[in-house]
């Protein structure tokens, strides 16, 4: 029986040889410096592709919200134009019926949506006397 | 050390040449190595093979502290370690069956041959369990301290020296005979 000692420089000093094949060995080596190359361009490209995604997320996102407040302000201040002539149809019919009473807003009716063909759809006559009728008792 | 040091700058400032010849320095090391870990020829060139590759893809984020073989050796280490469990978990045939399977598959593509010497260490080890082995072979082998093997399997120190001395006992009874005096 051996003393542990012997195994211990036995298997340091053992000359354990190894035949290495060539072939495999220059395609492992290509494959490395393939490997190298390719993490090199994508850490090169990484933190340029980051910042670009970044600036392209911010103009994005202000764009998308400058083009929804824009939206919203055209609407408040732009109404369409049916909207439009509806209100002041309304409005000349209204000061209409305070300067003359009754006569005169049925003149400034037959100017404004008989003669023009303008009418429309949502007012009738009935509607506009009786808010203007609340309009006057309040 | 100071060529090693030398071959890192160089390496990642991106020239190819450090890196063939880091792999040209420290390839057959590490190769002996995985082989007494893993006792099976084909596991041994992957992993070696896997090192070499995660080696060369991070370059940029690579700090070395120590030196650059005990890096490579101990990446090696790691890399048995994980592939043995793997190879434990699919194991179907008996240790017996496996032992006389191993390092003795010759394909075209092999990597390495293995030398006699290498082959009758490589059978030797491949009957202790994978634990002893490993104390052994990165302690004899890869020249670590006991402190860092136990570190490396998270492990006290004690039960390293425990498994390093069953070790010893069992390859003695093993290669009892067997070894030049």
């Amino acid at each position: 029986m051996r003393p542990e000692k012997n195994i211990e420089q036995a298997l340091k000093q053992a000359d354990l040889n190894i035949e290495i094949n060539t072939e495999t060995d220059g395609a492992i080596l290509s494959e490395l410096i393939a490997a190298r190359k390719g993490s090199r361009s994508t850490a090169t490209r990484h933190p340029a592709l980051k910042l670009a995604a970044a600036a392209a997320l911010i103009v994005a996102t202000l764009l998308i919200g400058h083009g929804v407040v824009h939206d919203r302000k055209r609407v408040a201040v732009e109404p369409s134009g049916q909207a439009r002539i509806e209100t002041l149809n309304l409005v000349s019919l209204n000061a209409a019926y305070r300067h003359g009473g009754m006569e005169a807003l049925e003149e400034q009716y037959r100017k404004t949506f008989v003669g023009s063909e303008s009418r429309p759809a949502r007012l009738s006559v009935g509607r506009l006397l009786t808010e203007l009728a609340e309009d006057g008792e309040s | 050390m100071l060529e090693d040091k030398l071959l890192i700058w160089k390496f990642k400032c991106g020239d190819n040449e450090a890196l063939c010849r880091i792999y040209r320095k420290y390839r057959a090391d590490l190769l002996k190595l995985a082989a007494l870990l893993l006792h099976n020829a084909s596991d041994a060139e992957d992993a070696v093979h896997d090192v070499f590759v995660s080696f060369a893809q991070t370059a940029e984020r690579l700090k070395l502290s120590g030196n650059l073989k005990g890096y490579l050796l101990t990446c090696v280490a790691n890399n048995a370690r994980n592939r043995n469990r793997a190879r434990q978990r699919k194991q179907t045939v008996g240790l017996d069956e496996a032992a006389t399977v191993v390092c003795e598959s010759a394909t075209p593509e092999q990597w390495i041959t293995y030398g006699e010497e290498l082959h009758r260490w490589s059978d030797a080890l491949g009957r202790l369990p994978y634990e002893q082995r490993e104390v052994v072979t990165l302690h004899l082998r890869a020249g670590m301290k006991m402190r860092q093997i136990a570190r490396l399997q998270g492990v006290s120190v004690n039960t390293v020296k425990g498994r390093y001395r069953y070790a010893l006992e069992k390859l003695r009874s093993l290669l009892n005979g067997d070894l030049k005096p």
